[in-house]
């Protein structure tokens, strides 16, 4: 494996998924740190690389010799080191500026966005609230990667789409005001998001002098890995770097470029090659072998395939491709297609195989998909991490929060309820949760095990009366604070006065009492950062509804733990953001659009925002070519990261039980044939 | 080169076809129809069209630059069922059938245009496609609404005799109401009306129905937007929408499609037509059907007055396909005589307009094809004057011929042709009493059912499971049947009469010491233990729960599919009513399941659908069209299902409790249209409509009862009933139809 060149003040390093790039980058500051002494700042595009990191760092024993941080984190982190410069941004430079997870960030946003869609101002376009949130948020993140102004953003859309589609700059006019809105609101009340911190740190910290001074004091190296996965913003500063550090490293991975939605750049990111002193590039092997040759020569054919999409409407079969090194089969629904794939899997474990060498991946992988593998799996013993954005919270903590709503309103069903009970008293089963539910719960209030008749009394049993009751009591003794108080304040005494105690959940189950910890935490962020309700009992209720009705996908919760012996389920994304190899990778699905369509990129579209957009207009071609860099990112991206086998399957009908086309399809059996001769 | 393989072609394939039907064959370019009698060989003349077509007007080039020869057919079923006859006759040509081509329904066709262009079209690149259910309960919601808030404008369409008591058969009005504006929306959507269109008219109609539905469409509409979505009607405006905007959109379809073969013309709405003229660009389009066979006009948007007019258009070349193959003579004869009486006798002479007369024609002597022998056939009415036959004994009289038959004829098939839904479920449940072998090919299957039924009662036990009912339940509907494999009739009877004494489900299934107090058989701890892991899933989300459960519970892939597709539903339904608890959940699977066609989309079930030997067929004749059996049994012939304009003769459209008898869908429907007929609002006289929609729905019964008889291949028995109940005091008749087949097999009635 080969090292780092020697260089003397900036290197630029770039290659393909696989070379060893980051490998050969973690080496490099063990010994810098190590042998030469100096401080090290590594900057990544998320956190699922800090892993590749680590192990280095945890070698040190001056840990401070060594930060490791996303660039979001580095820049939240700058506006708190500077804080009076970023206070001075808003109106009011003595409040403390807020900051306001993706979640709250959302609330406010549909609070605002609502009226818009409901005066009929976007009837031009069919768009859920949820949708439209995402959208505006799209639209406010990829400005700021960029550093483009909301107005520049907008218009840029507007004009690369009013030849060809006159309905969208209306749309976009209207998204700009939404957007405003909520800056303004943001600015109003101190409150600082994703796309504003970027925003604050591009005008007002990276020309400050005291800025630059801190971080060529403090850093002597600083590495940025992976920099096609950042936005232009993040490249300003990477050039800002350059003229303050002895010595910078750049890695630019040839095939990524994964967080599109997030405004990444990396035609941009690649112009960083020309600043820099030493601009390396390493290449695979010529002697390619297993899913490795099969990338590239299916990449060629992507970017060789004279029509696009290749649609025609193959009667698709079960084959071997490329030497066995890609298994098709076809299926006709998909629950047919889960069980083939488990059934491959249990055979694959059988035979040896460590879990963690195993991977089920597609683009888009729906939570019934995942419920679906997991359990298939846990019924033969074979555990799995679903890397998924959580959309409920924990059952340990939608439990405290049902409890918690007692308090506040009577809106909680008695199954509710039952489920709470059973989950937090360790002695209580199902069935008698839900008779004590039934017998002591009336809107909204839990009576006393002793107003039940002996005979009920009985059936429950003593032991389950006791320790219901000192949870009851508890709960009646500190109602108030389930109105008063914030909700993390409620939870976390809560889990600490009653629930560690032992009879209950979180004595038992570390794992559990980790969980609520963590929620604590979110919760007060959540609570600091709902700054239009002051009304505490509003404040809590809203927030308990929200969390346990699904409303939040609760990004700033759970990316997946990291439970590295597992077999991995995950989207194709996430996973090649982990920057792992395994052996056996399972492709769901493959007649799925999201094989060659990017997600949420209808409105807002990420190439035009990018700064090293050139066209006046989004054409079919830029169309086209995306889409095949698309399929090409994905298919290639997964195979690199394969040492042995993919498995992929293909389901006829999709879920809108309509008949599904697929370029991949297409292209891996004009490569089966091509492969033959 | 050319010429070579074309007289090739000839050669090989004159023999597998009829003069008539190698012309069809023959066509190279233009408009084409294909009138087509029952049995003639339509879709698979279409499917060899098609694949010579791909074979002899595409080039590789062209395959290689997207070009296909599209087919849209009705159903998914018939897709699949297009794409088998086209494989084996490109197998014929030793090609495969790889690339060049297209098969879909409207709707998927829909489909492929729009989520290619879904963001020119204004969707997000997500777009949801409301299925049908959601449909119908967002419509359902707004109705109740509007109604709670004011329903009085009901009154002037009630009958007046419940106004003077003061009463408003509310709930029926409420579903009767839903449905009306389920139809209007249709009905605006296919004539590309959108609420803001019609937004002048609301303003001075005096019809309050007309109003209620046009804001009840606006809200809907409005839901739509809100949620992203579409609905199926939606797809076909939009892809056309598409193809209108702009005139490149319309060059770069009508360049992948430079043949266009339609199947089931006759079912064609006019946004169909619409959709496949532009695509064709009123070129190479062949159209096949028969407009006798026309039997979906009443609830949708199909108008066989579509393919009808393009098949009198002077550029279309008109071919018939009268010979058929199917049946032995007499029961082509048989549909002959009622086409003919219908055409020149029918003593309602708006009726007689029903058929576009196409006589049946008898195979020529020395045709490959067999037509069946005229020993086998045998054609019998069961007309017995006088006596009372209910639903249900009518059915017995069935099963009574059947085991006389069946077991002498098991080489045999054999279907029960149903007049709807609810008698079908009922003589399915009558077969599986007497152990018949039976198909169902209903709304809803009892394979369907069953799953459904037990999901619900495991559903059920986890809502509440300290009821010791619900406990037994699992037991007896679940655990016995489907998972335990004992085989021991009476250790179950004896566990279920122990469940049944014991009623407090917790002390034996988490019982205190650990141990059970009474010494049961080893299948009674598995249940618990079984019990105990269904109750583990207590935290998993109805969506979860029911993937979970597909493969817990069941074995066979089509029950596993079903849950999982369950599951997706149930999934939107979840998202749309984040505050529901598990009853409503639970309520909703079950709703799901029994109106599984409607829900679940699902024809797949009959794609493909092979009548079997030996196992008799249930099914309704709408849902028998297409398929043919060697003796068929074609029941509920009578005024109700059947109706002739005769007195005592009943409507479909007509509810009981609206005053004079008014079919309101038909009057809103006359009013819509002289709206978007004209650019003025005109007032319909009321009651014209009603009795244009009695004609409508007279002579698509009268085709109906066609595409029953012409659906034996041997032997026929047509049956009637008299119904349970008098209506206004009457017994159901024989419908009219009915007693001249009658005549002409008694000799008495000869054409």
């Amino acid at each position: 494996m080969d090292d780092l060149p020697h260089f003397e003040r900036s290197l630029f390093l770039e290659g393909p998924v696989g070379v060893g790039k980051t490998a050969a980058a973690a080496r490099f500051i063990h010994d810098t740190v190590i042998n030469e002494g100096h401080s090290v700042m590594v900057i990544i595009p998320y956190p699922t690389l800090l892993h590749r990191y680590l192990p280095a760092k945890t070698k040190f024993l001056d840990v401070e010799k060594l930060y490791i941080t996303t660039f979001t984190n580095f820049v939240l982190e700058m506006l708190r080191h500077f804080d009076q410069m970023t206070r001075s941004v808003f109106p009011d430079p003595n409040q403390p500026v807020i900051y306001a997870p993706p979640e709250v960030a959302y609330y406010h946003i549909l609070s605002i966005a609502t009226p818009y869609l409901e005066s009929g101002l976007l009837d031009d376009v069919r768009l859920s609230p949820r949708r439209l949130c995402y959208i505006i948020e799209n639209l406010l993140n990829q400005a700021a990667a960029a550093g483009l102004s909301l107005d520049a953003a907008t218009s840029r859309l507007a004009t690369s789409w009013e030849a060809t589609q006159p309905y969208r700059p209306h749309v976009y006019g209207v998204l700009a005001q939404i957007a405003q809105q909520y800056r303004a609101f943001c600015r109003s009340q101190s409150l600082l998001d994703t796309s504003l911190a970027l925003e604050i740190f591009n005008h007002n910290i990276l020309d400050l002098s005291d800025f630059r001074e801190h971080i060529h004091s403090c850093f002597s190296l600083v590495l940025m890995d992976n920099v096609e996965d950042m936005g232009a913003v993040a490249h300003d500063f990477a050039l800002w770097v350059t003229e303050t550090v002895s010595k910078s490293v750049f890695i630019y991975d040839q095939d990524a470029g994964y967080q599109v939605t997030l405004g990444i750049d990396p035609v941009n990111g690649r112009g960083l090659a020309e600043i820099c002193d030493n601009h390396v590039t390493w290449k695979h092997e010529k002697k390619r072998i297993g899913p490795v040759e099969v990338s590239y020569r299916l990449a060629s054919l992507i970017r060789s395939l004279a029509d696009w999409p290749p649609i025609l409407p193959f009667p698709a079969q079960n084959m071997v491709i490329a030497a066995g090194s890609v298994n098709l089969s076809v299926h006709p629904d998909y629950s047919q297609a889960i069980k083939t794939c488990v059934e491959k899997v249990i055979s694959l474990v059988d035979s040896g195989v460590p879990l963690s060498e195993i991977a089920i991946l597609s683009p888009y992988l729906s939570r019934m998909t995942c419920v679906d593998l997991q359990s298939s799996l846990k019924e033969v013993n074979i555990p799995s991490t679903a890397y998924l954005v959580a959309d409920a919270p924990p059952q340990c903590v939608k439990s405290i929060l049902t409890l918690a709503q007692l308090g506040i309103d009577h809106g909680v069903s008695h199954h509710s309820v039952a489920q709470a009970l059973a989950n937090l008293i360790t002695v209580l089963d199902p069935v008698r949760a839900a008779l004590l539910s039934q017998t002591v719960y009336h809107k909204g209030i839990l009576s006393g095990f002793d107003s039940l008749t002996s005979n009920m009394q009985h059936r429950i049993t003593s032991e389950v009366g006791a320790w219901y009751e000192k949870l009851r009591l508890w709960l009646e003794d500190n109602a108030l604070l389930a109105q008063k108080s914030p909700i993390n304040v409620f939870v976390e005494r809560f889990a600490h006065e009653v629930l560690s105690q032992p009879g209950y959940l979180l004595s038992l189950e570390s794992n559990s009492a980790l969980t609520v910890a963590r929620w604590v935490s979110i919760l007060e962020d959540f609570t600091t950062a709902f700054v239009p309700l002051k009304d505490s009992v509003k404040l809590n209720l809203e927030i308990i509804k929200q969390i346990n009705t699904g409303k939040w996908s609760t990004e700033s919760v759970v990316v997946g733990d990291q439970f590295p012996s597992d077999v991995i389920i995950a989207p194709a994304s996430v996973f090649m953001r982990m920057n792992r190899v395994v052996d056996y990778q399972f492709w769901m699905d493959i007649g799925s659009q999201w094989w060659w369509r990017e997600q949420n990129t209808a409105f807002i579209n990420p190439f035009i925002l990018r700064r090293s957009f050139t066209h006046d207009a989004w054409t079919d071609t830029l169309h086209t070519d995306i889409q095949r860099q698309t399929l090409q990112k994905y298919s290639s991206g997964l195979l690199r990261r394969c040492r042995l086998q993919v498995y992929a399957n293909f389901v006829e009908q999709s879920p809108s039980d309509f008949r599904q086309i697929s370029p991949l399809v297409y292209t891996l059996q004009v490569l089966s044939h091509q492969w033959a001769k | 080169m050319g010429k070579v393989i074309a007289k090739m072609e000839k050669e090989s394939l004159v023999p597998l076809f009829r003069p008539e039907q190698y012309k069809v064959l023959s066509y190279r370019a233009g408009k084409m129809a294909v009138l087509a009698a029952p049995g003639s060989g339509k879709t698979t003349i279409l499917a060899h069209l098609a694949a010579s077509l791909l074979d002899k007007r595409l080039s590789k080039r062209d395959i290689a630059k997207g070009r296909e020869i599209l087919v849209v057919t009705l159903t998914n079923a018939a897709v699949r069922n297009f794409q088998d006859k086209f494989s084996a006759s490109m197998q014929i040509r030793g090609l495969s059938a790889e690339a060049g081509y297209r098969i879909r329904t409207l709707h998927g066709l829909s489909h492929d245009i729009v989520r290619e262009n879904a963001a020119s079209l204004r969707l997000a690149d997500n777009f949801l496609i409301l299925d049908g259910q959601t449909q119908h309960r967002v419509i359902r919601q707004i109705v109740r609404r509007n109604l709670q808030a004011d329903s009085t404008w009901l009154e002037e369409y009630t009958r007046q005799d419940y106004v003077a008591k003061g009463v408003l058969p509310k709930q029926a009005w409420w579903q009767y109401v839903t449905q009306l504006c389920v139809r209007f929306m249709r009905y605006c959507k296919d004539y590309a009306q959108s609420p803001g269109d019609l937004v002048a008219v609301s303003n001075y109609t005096t019809s309050a129905l007309l109003r209620f539905c046009m804001r009840v469409y606006d809200e809907y509409q409005r839901v739509l937007m809100y949620q992203g979505a579409v609905d199926f009607d939606d797809l076909v405006a939009y892809a056309l929408t598409h193809l209108q905007e702009n005139e490149s959109n319309l060059v770069h379809f009508t360049e992948r499609w430079p043949y266009i073969l339609e199947d089931e013309a006759q079912d064609s709405s006019r946004l169909q037509e619409q959709l496949l003229r532009m695509l064709s660009g009123d070129k190479n389009w062949v159209r096949a059907g028969d407009v006798n066979q026309a039997i979906h006009s009443t609830f949708t948007t199909a108008d066989p007055s579509h393919f009808s007019a393009f098949a009198s258009e002077p550029d279309v070349v008109v071919f018939r396909l009268e010979r058929s193959g199917r049946f032995g003579r007499p029961v082509g004869d048989l549909a002959n005589t009622l086409q003919k009486w219908v055409c020149f006798d029918h003593p309602a002479r708006s009726a007689r307009n029903a058929f576009d007369l196409l006589e049946i024609a008898p195979l020529e002597p020395g045709d490959g094809q067999q037509q069946p022998r005229m020993t086998d056939i045998a054609i019998h009415i069961h007309h017995m004057p006088g006596v009372r036959v209910s639903g249900d004994e009518e059915s017995r009289l069935v099963l009574n011929s059947l085991h006389k038959w069946l077991p002498d004829h098991q080489e045999k098939t054999v279907a029960i042709l149903v007049p709807d839904n609810a008698r079908g479920f009922a003589v399915a449940n009558l077969l599986k009493q007497q152990a018949v072998p039976y198909e169902e090919m209903l709304h809803s299957t009892s394979a369907v059912r069953a799953v459904v039924g037990v999901l619900c009662v495991v559903l059920e036990y986890m809502a509440a499971p300290s009821d010791s009912g619900r406990f037994q339940r699992l037991y007896r509907a679940v655990w016995r049947p489907y998972i335990s494999n004992m085989a021991d009739e009476l250790v179950g009877n004896r566990i279920e009469h122990y469940l049944a004494r014991h009623r407090f489900p917790e002390q034996l299934l988490y019982p205190l010491n650990g141990v059970m107090a009474d010494d049961l058989p080893a299948d009674f701890n598995t249940f618990c233990e079984y019990a105990r892991q269904l109750l583990a899933l207590l935290s998993y989300s109805i969506d979860e729960l029911l993937v979970v459960l597909g493969r817990k519970l069941f074995h066979e892939p089509f029950e596993i599919m079903l849950c999982y597709r369950l599951g997706q539903i149930m999934s939107s339904i979840q998202a749309a009513n984040p505050a529901w608890g598990i009853i409503e959940m639970i309520e909703e699977v079950r709703v799901i399941g029994n109106h599984q066609r409607e829900y679940l989309a699902d024809d797949d079930l009959r794609a493909g659908y092979m009548p079997r030997p030996g196992v008799v067929t249930v099914t309704t004749i709408h849902m028998a069209k297409g398929l043919e059996w060697d003796r068929v049994y074609l029941t509920g012939v009578n005024n109700l299902s059947f109706p002739s304009f005769q007195p005592g003769d009943r409507y479909l459209g007509s509810k009981w409790f609206v005053r004079d008898g008014l079919d309101l869908e038909a009057e809103m429907i006359a009013q819509v249209s002289s709206m978007v007929d004209s650019d003025e609002y005109h007032v319909v006289e009321e009651g014209i409509a009603t009795q244009n929609s009695q004609v409508a729905y007279v002579n698509e019964r009268l085709r109906l009862l066609y595409v029953g008889i012409t659906r034996s291949r041997q032997e026929l028995i047509i049956l009637w009933n008299t119904g349970k109940n008098t209506v206004h005091g009457e017994l159901l008749q024989p419908a009219l139809p009915l007693l001249v087949l009658q005549s002409y097999l008694d000799g008495t009635l000869v054409f």
